[in-house]
């Protein structure tokens, strides 16, 4: 298992990528793109889950759920640049070993439990019928219960993603 | 310089750095990476709806996390002071400060003028596409944006010169990339005719 884990999670090609000519802007770009992601996924989940609390009851969620693509790029872009940092981690601080990082930092692990918590939260979200109970709610409708605790789960959730990210450097 | 020097020596900036009581450093950081994803998150979904993004969604009651990307500034604003505090030499020689200053209050022009401009304007406010003049406001907007969040997330390598350049480079040759295969693939698979309209 430990084996099979520290091949996967180290990539020599993106390593030597960091450690060549590139290594100059290839760590920062990617770092400039994961708070990009960062900003669209928590700009538009938070407007999404927000409207379903109340905020701007104005807006209908069926349309609002057309804004959620964007949010879903933002993720991709985080978690592309994300695994580039974790593949490519040996680059950065001198022969270390990802699998070694991961076991070692307390913030990654609790941001990555985060992640995967949220993504529970959305399956749960389409599985209960949530999804499709939000798709009726027109402008000024009230969300049902279940869908406010879903809500209120998603965005604790990516605040604590956010967090637990910018501390990442502490638990190294 | 001086002036500097002697603020980077201060009890205040000391515990900027290295104050202990959680870490005051990474508090700060953590704030500033919220208030940045109130700030830009939200106005980047402003601004989206107004590129034509879900032409179907009123744009009027958007006008309510005008309060909530405030708050983000402001958490930005007192969390960007500690942190000048903490570091102001190597802060007031990186030109990417300078950058990322001036983007900072272009961003907030611009959200004023989109306030003024769209909400402030019943013929935009309808679900129809926003007159185009909105658009270029928007897209020049999210503009910024991508520059202040490059010249921002740069700060923190303010002391390696070459970095600076290289970075600008790629950030906007990928984001030349991405804009591009995203509208082909808007033309290619684009079967969502009202987005389609709406663009």
């Amino acid at each position: 298992m430990e084996s099979v884990l520290r091949y996967l999670l180290t990539s020599p090609v993106i390593t030597q990528f960091l450690l060549g000519d590139a290594g100059i802007w290839a760590w920062p770009t990617c770092e400039t793109f994961h708070f990009i992601g960062v900003c669209l996924l928590v700009g538009i989940v938070g407007i999404f889950d927000l409207r379903v609390l109340g905020m701007a009851k104005g807006l209908p969620l069926a349309s609002l759920k057309r804004l959620l693509p964007w949010g879903v790029f933002g993720f991709v872009l985080a978690a592309i640049t994300g695994l580039v940092f974790v593949e490519g981690v040996g680059a950065n601080l001198f022969g270390d070993n990802a699998y070694d990082v991961l076991m070692r930092d307390v913030y990654l692990q609790l941001k990555l439990i985060f992640i995967g918590l949220a993504g529970i939260n959305l399956l749960a979200f389409y599985l209960t019928g949530t999804s499709r109970a939000v798709d009726a709610l027109g402008p000024g409708d009230d969300a049902p219960g279940l869908a406010k605790a879903i809500a209120g789960t998603s965005l604790f959730l990516w605040i604590g993603v956010v967090i637990f990210g910018r501390l990442i450097p502490r638990g190294l | 310089m001086e002036l500097f020097t002697s603020l980077e020596n201060s009890g205040l900036a000391t515990w900027v750095r290295e104050g202990s009581a959680l870490w005051a450093f990474d508090v700060i950081l953590i704030a500033h990476a919220l208030g940045m994803a109130a700030l830009v998150g939200l106005s980047a979904a402003i601004y989206l709806r107004v590129l034509g993004f879900a032409p179907s969604l009123p744009l009027a009651p958007m006008e309510g996390f005008y309060p909530l990307m405030w708050a983000g500034f402001y958490v930005n604003l007192v969390s960007g002071v500690l942190l000048f505090i903490g570091y102001p030499v190597r802060a007031v020689v990186a030109p990417g400060f300078y950058v990322k200053m001036g983007g900072v209050a272009l961003s907030i022009v611009f959200l004023r003028r989109l306030r003024r401009q769209v909400f402030g304007n019943p013929a935009y406010l309808d679900t129809r596409p926003v007159p185009t003049n909105g658009k270029i406001l928007a897209g020049t907007a999210l503009f910024i944006w991508l520059v202040t969040i490059t010249a921002g997330r740069l700060m923190g390598y303010s002391d390696v010169p070459m970095i600076q350049p290289r970075t600008y480079v790629a950030t906007s040759i990928i984001t030349v990339v991405l804009l591009v295969g995203g509208l082909i693939a808007l033309r290619l698979w684009g079967g969502d005719k009202q987005l389609r309209q709406g663009v």
